[in-house]
């Protein structure tokens, strides 16, 4: 039988030296900003993000709302995509429109919701989502699971389709955290998945390989002016 | 000069299992380090492995901080990374209580495991419970330690490793030799003689091909897992959550196909809160691989809610502690829980790069590896560990949470000598050496002996190819000049009264 609870903490209790739980709340060293931070908000937060997005592996391309439907058409017709999972209800009215136009040129898109085992995420070629937030310090994707999100699709998929609104880039990692302090445990995402390129490994003799377990290809579409 | 004979055991083509029937990362007890160390060291292939990779990766780390931080900035950011680590570890009870709490709201069923044993138990408890008969595993150091694997196989669940190099050890019966990149010591010959004596793939040595030939073997395995273990890099206490780094997105998958999900994690693994978290996701990648984040940092808070599509229907935390409380029970060696697993020391450390990961005996390598073992193993049971090293330094440096390991390491060698476990011979120099710094006379004696002894050995051309005692092992890789016929302050007096040098 494992151990219980109370006996697991006291072990640790005496160990430290204390005989009484500890009752005023110890405080941590502060996280000063000056130390931590490397992005700040004044520079070109889209075009940091592209060049850093890009050396990680990502293939970026900026468009605008205006343009983004060719955009997607295009990387559709050059990566031979026939069928994909869509969801990007941050886009709002601009979701029909995307889906109206790929199923114009032949795009099966395929339903996903409420299945835990993802197996529409397997079948298909590339998996369109937006994000909640990206990091321009890093070039790195925010996805968090939700009522509108699932993880498979960023996860499963062989091509991931990542569509960043500017508006949706921060900084730093150091101002996506903060966001997490408003929510109790059981409100928070089960998962948040920062995504920083494609799914790599250098195990084998230190060659890089991409697309191991994740997606072996990530292109990120970054919309400017919304 | 040939080794002694330690002739590793040959299974399958050309793999090694064991070194001299002994298990390599649980060998007999007390670890004798100088009988594997001096056959690892013999072999060529794994020194051009280990030295270039541990190389390249030490030099790209220091080249990345030069360029992301600056040293005086890098310097602040290890120092709060360590006093951050460091107050979670004084209050560890507080943490730990209040994560538990959080973990509980978010759905989460945490266990508790004073040793390795009890853990797996744990673990066998659940799939027991929840009928749970394939699962699949990404790495975990914790899991290691308590040797899962075997103890998951024997009650008839099929487990396989995701990550792909612990895959490939797996494959081949071999044990992980770094912490960050377990197959460091093998080449891509030997993964595809694995492949395709295991899968029945056809041959190539081509990386790209033998990558795609594990990646759509293991994928059909997520499809039809009903058991996902992972390890843990951080637990955040005001949360609730487990953080998991991985490249290749096993993390991701093993944590989200399979319908429960059983996580092992050490206790010192806990951070206050997210923001506190950030401190680390900025230098764990970048001392590890010189990247700026892992490509998938997956922060985990409960099973699948009632309106999400995927994820776990159960998740389970085991908090392991199998002998981290010898390490925070003393004030003095506490600062080795700070460590988050990033495997600079190792990449930095010259004497890693000779005896390779292997030779440490341990689950845990390198600099941090030689100071938490003895704790974790018993001080009597790896007494050469603390001695594998010439207190370089070069640890501490790359450290990103400013764990003074050569420190550490001559308190150990301090604790040795206090518990009399160091050999009777080196006690027997020591009081010899104090006897003759003590005595002038007696330090005169034991200089003119030793002059008379080390001419007596030498050759014509004044140099001694073959010290006699523990000097031996210097002669045999460089030749001792020897001694002058007489000491300095002889051939000083003399000149003074006008003689010849």
């Amino acid at each position: 039988m494992s151990t219980s609870k109370e006996d697991f903490l006291n072990h640790i209790r005496t160990t430290l030296g204390r005989t009484q739980p500890i009752t005023t709340p110890p405080t941590p060293p502060a996280v000063d900003d000056p130390t931590v931070r490397l992005t700040d908000a004044d520079q070109d937060l889209t075009a940091l993000f592209v060049e850093n997005a890009t050396s990680t592996g990502m293939q970026v391309t900026r468009c605008t709302a205006e343009t983004l439907v060719q955009s997607l058409q295009q990387l559709i017709g050059t990566q031979n995509i026939k069928s994909i999972t869509f969801n990007c209800p941050s886009l709002g009215e601009l979701q029909n429109e995307i889906k109206a136009s790929l199923q114009n040129i032949g795009v099966v898109c395929e339903p996903w919701e409420n299945d835990r085992e993802m197996k529409k995420h397997y079948e298909v070629d590339a998996g369109i989502c937006d994000v909640h937030a990206a990091l321009a310090e890093t070039g790195t994707l925010v996805c968090e699971s939700g009522p509108q999100h699932a993880r498979g699709h960023s996860l499963v998929v062989e091509i991931h389709i990542a569509i960043v609104k500017a508006s949706d880039i921060l900084p730093d990692m150091i101002d996506l955290m903060p966001r997490y302090n408003e929510q109790t445990p059981d409100q928070l995402p089960s998962a948040i998945a920062l995504i920083t390129g494609p799914s790599k490994t250098a195990d084998i003799e230190g060659i890089l390989i991409t697309g191991v377990h994740g997606p072996g290809q990530v292109f990120t579409l970054v919309v400017d002016n919304l | 000069m040939t080794p002694p004979h330690t002739s590793p055991v040959q299974g399958g083509d050309g793999v090694e299992l064991t070194y001299n029937g002994e298990s390599v990362l649980f060998p007999n007890l007390p670890y004798n380090l100088h009988k594997r160390a001096e056959h690892l060291v013999e072999d060529e292939k794994i020194q051009r492995f280990v030295n270039h990779a541990t190389l390249l990766k030490d030099n790209q780390r220091k080249e990345l901080i030069e360029k992301v931080w600056g040293r005086e900035k890098h310097n602040n950011l290890r120092e709060l990374a360590g006093q951050i680590k460091q107050h979670t570890l004084d209050h560890l009870d507080y943490y730990l209580e209040q994560f538990i709490e959080n973990a509980t709201k978010a759905g989460v069923q945490v266990h508790f495991a004073k040793d390795g044993d009890e853990a797996n138990n744990i673990c066998l408890d659940i799939a027991r419970q929840e009928g749970l008969k394939a699962c699949v595993k990404s790495k975990s150091m914790v899991t290691e330690e308590t040797h899962l694997l075997p103890k998951l196989e024997k009650a008839g669940i099929e487990v396989l490793e995701t990550d792909l190099g612990e895959f490939i050890l797996q494959l081949d019966g071999d044990a992980p030799s770094h912490i960050v990149t377990p197959m460091i010591h093998k080449d891509r010959i030997a993964v595809a003689k694995a492949f395709e004596r295991e899968l029945g793939a056809p041959y190539t040595e081509d990386a790209q091909e033998l990558t795609r030939i594990a990646r759509e073997y293991l994928r059909d395995k997520y499809k039809t897992a009903d058991l996902g273990i992972s390890g843990g890099n951080f637990l955040v206490a005001n949360s609730g959550s487990l953080v998991i780094c991985t490249n290749e997105g096993n993390g991701r998958f093993c944590t989200t196909a399979p319908k429960v999900h059983v996580a092992f994690v050490g206790i010192e693994k806990l951070v206050p809160s997210y923001e506190h978290l950030t401190v680390f996701l900025k230098l764990l990648a970048r001392h590890a691989t010189a990247q700026p984040l892992t490509v998938y940092t997956h922060m985990l808070t409960g099973p699948k809610r009632e309106h999400e599509h995927d994820g776990p229907e159960k998740m389970h935390i085991i908090l392991v502690d199998n002998g981290r409380t010898n390490l925070l029970k003393n004030p003095e060696f506490r600062q080795a829980l700070r460590c988050i697993r990033c495997g600079a020391c190792l990449n930095s450390c010259p004497v890693y790069r000779k005896i390779t990961g292997h030779g440490y005996g341990a689950v845990y390598s390198g600099p941090i590896g030689a100071v938490i073992t003895p704790f974790l193993k018993g001080i009597g049971n790896y007494k050469d560990l603390p001695h594998a090293s010439s207190l370089c330094g070069a640890c501490y440096e790359a450290c990103p949470v400013k764990i003074n390991l050569p420190e550490l390491l001559i308190k150990l060698r301090r604790d040795q000598v206090d518990l009399k476990i160091n050999t009777f011979t080196e006690r027997l120099a020591m009081k010899g050496m104090y006897l003759s710094y003590r005595y002038n006379t007696l330090y005169k004696l034991a200089g003119w002996a030793q002059r008379i002894a080390l001419r007596f050995k030498a050759d014509d051309d004044g140099y001694i190819k073959n010290a006699p005692g523990p000097a031996k092992n210097w002669t045999r890789e460089r030749d001792l000049p020897a001694p002058a016929k007489n000491n300095f302050r002889a051939w000083w007096q003399s000149r003074n009264k006008g003689g010849q040098a």
